[in-house]
């Protein structure tokens, strides 16, 4: 079981439980559009232009797991990695997630269509592909978007039972060029229920994939 | 007596605020109470070659742990952080004034409270900056607002608030450009046509100028340059030029300034290095900058020997002459070391720049001259003539009366 259940609300609304918290006009916000400025603010721009330097090219098909309401999914298309995944080959942007609050709320937070499919899952991958219009449609790039934190895994290398390690193999059975991991390291105010690792650590957790810091775009 | 003249009661925790120079030619600063952190202390000496002595005081609810002052004609515009140290999460942000006129406070203001500005690291985020916007008679203070928490992480945020009405403020409008970053060190200054420049260090990309309009309208985010975190100072001179003084990315250990003309969404020039090639570090401390009309001075601790040196720039920040010394002493390698937000002034036939500083856990009140002036006093002396004549003011300051 991942370290805390996404599918709660409370991990999601803005309250005292909440991983999204800010205040606008003097009204705590959640994880919601009218923020999304606020969690996502140039970091998709960071890390697109950390993918650039491993390979990312305009044109290459894209999944995005983990991608919440699909707001990297929006700035990767106003960017020209579009067209969004409409179910034939000539899409290139596919955002996932199997959140149960993220697909309730998706109608009024959501721009793109937000897949509910699950990539440790075979028929699951096979979904996403069908986004790009085939069962066999090539994915190029598969992109977690901070999953890593919410998964079990001690220590600053592999071992011991563990979600990260097959979460990874899942990954890289669904991409043909890479992988890569967006991801928020470890600090002193990170929640406490939550697997924080340095990026290097998380480098030696997922290698071969790349893993990119959110904020910074530091790539290994 | 001779300078620099040694200051007793105030702590060396916090920088002093100013010196300022009034409409009386008696000069003021502002700073936290020696032995009680809650108090502001508010300083005058009529001959600052003498001694200055506590002539009102303020309380606040909490420490005070960053201040910073604006000054009107007579009026200084004070903005203030409270809190209990590194890890608060519960911080105040304050607003003030007081008039050298009549020696007095006249307002103090919540602008928000209880608010957890820290960074992702921990740390309390305290800085704060004010100017006054004449187009409107509204202070504008730049802080560090509520942070926010993205993915289980907090990050510390930049904000501004606008005084509109009698103890009305609109609040913690953001002004950085969000994500999992840290936005620090706000710096606040006026432009031209009542634009204020915003100045804050994005963790991720380095220092960034953003515009605010008249009309309140945010301008676009530009980021010029990187460097570590050791605050900042930028001031608006000479019709608003403006020049900030950070530390280099191109040279270690080095200040740089980056300057342009205030107008909406400048293009920030980064000028050359700032002191001679011995100074080996310039770490620690943060620079200031000074302005005497269309000439900037820039003012760094130099670590090799842990004095004060000043540079003088004449095409706006864009290269500094040799760099000569300013004050000869043990100046430890921390920000609040050198006092924030005054200004050069005309003191009897001397442009100064006057400063506190820190010598050693002793504060001295100091004037480094720029020039001298050669002028006759008027018939029936200086003080007849009143603010014009007396005071000379170098850097653009907006006019405006007593805030009600």
């Amino acid at each position: 079981m991942p370290l805390v259940d996404s599918n709660l609300a409370s991990l999601w609304d803005g309250g005292p439980s909440s991983l999204y918290r800010c205040e606008i006009g003097g009204a705590t916000v959640g994880f919601a559009r009218a923020a999304r400025q606020q969690y996502y603010g140039n970091d998709v721009d960071a890390l697109i232009a950390a993918l650039v330097t491993k390979g990312l090219t305009v044109g290459q098909r894209i999944v995005l797991i983990g991608a919440g309401f699909g707001w990297a999914a929006e700035r990767f298309n106003e960017l020209g990695y579009g067209p969004i995944a409409d179910g034939t080959a000539s899409g290139k942007l596919c955002s996932v997630d199997t959140s149960t609050f993220i697909q309730a709320n998706k109608a009024s937070n959501a721009a793109v269509p937000i897949i509910n499919a699950d990539v440790n899952a075979a028929t699951g991958r096979r979904t996403m592909r069908q986004q790009f219009g085939s069962n066999s449609a090539v994915v190029d790039w598969v992109i977690s978007e901070d999953v890593l934190p919410i998964l079990t895994g001690v220590g600053p290398t592999p071992g011991g039972n563990n979600e990260v390690v097959p979460f990874c193999q899942n990954l890289r059975s669904l991409a043909s060029v890479g992988v890569a991991h967006w991801v928020s390291v470890g600090t002193a105010s990170g929640d406490a229920r939550l697997n924080w690792k340095t990026l290097a650590e998380w480098k030696a957790w997922v290698t071969p994939d790349f893993v990119i810091q959110r904020g910074t775009a530091t790539v290994l | 007596m001779a300078l620099p003249t040694t200051i007793t009661g105030i702590s060396t925790l916090v920088s002093c605020v100013g010196p300022f120079i009034s409409s009386g030619g008696n000069v003021y600063f502002f700073g936290v109470d020696g032995t009680t952190a809650t108090t502001l202390q508010a300083f005058k000496a009529t001959d600052p070659t003498s001694s200055f002595a506590s002539i009102a005081t303020q309380g606040q609810g909490q420490n005070i742990q960053g201040i910073a002052g604006y000054q009107v004609s007579d009026v200084i515009y004070l903005a203030m952080s409270m809190g209990t140290g590194t890890s608060d999460t519960t911080i105040n942000i304050i607003y003030a004034t007081f008039n050298m006129a009549t020696d007095a406070f006249v307002l103090q203001e919540n602008i928000q409270t209880g608010i957890d500005t820290r960074t992702s690291g921990g740390v309390a985020a305290y800085a704060v900056s004010i100017v006054f916007r004449a187009s409107d008679s509204q202070p504008i203070v730049l802080y560090n607002g509520t942070r926010v928490a993205s993915m289980g992480t907090s990050y510390a945020r930049i904000v501004y608030a606008r005084r509109t009405g009698v103890n009305t403020w609109t609040t913690n409008v953001a002004v950085d450009a969000g994500g999992a970053v840290d936005f620090v060190w706000p710096e606040a200054v006026l432009g031209s046509s009542n634009r204020s420049h915003f100045f804050f260090y994005d963790g991720a990309l380095g220092w960034t100028q953003r515009h605010l309009t008249s009309a309140n309208a945010l301008g676009t985010k530009s980021t010029f340059t990187g460097g570590a975190m050791q605050g900042s100072a930028a001031l608006s001179f000479n019709s608003a030029n403006i020049a900030q003084i950070a530390p280099s990315a191109a040279t270690a250990n080095k200040m740089r300034a980056a300057y342009f003309a205030s107008a909406d969404n400048p293009t920030v020039n980064i000028g050359g290095d700032i002191g001679s090639t011995a100074d080996t570090a310039q770490s620690g401390f943060g620079g200031r900058l000074f302005a005497d009309l269309a000439d900037l001075y820039a003012v760094y601790r130099n670590t090799s020997d842990s004095d004060l040196y000043v540079a003088k720039s004449t095409d706006n920040g864009a290269t500094f002459a040799a760099a000569v010394s300013m004050f000869v002493g043990t100046i430890a390698g921390v920000p609040t070391n050198f006092s924030v937000d005054g200004d050069i002034f005309t003191r009897g036939s001397s442009v100064v720049i006057p400063y506190v500083v820190n010598d050693n856990g002793t504060l001295k009140y100091n004037e480094y001259v720029v020039r001298s002036i050669a002028a006759a006093a008027p018939v029936g002396g200086w003080e007849a003539q009143g603010a014009a004549a007396l005071m000379l003011k170098q850097s653009a300051k907006a006019v405006g009366g007593v805030p009600q």
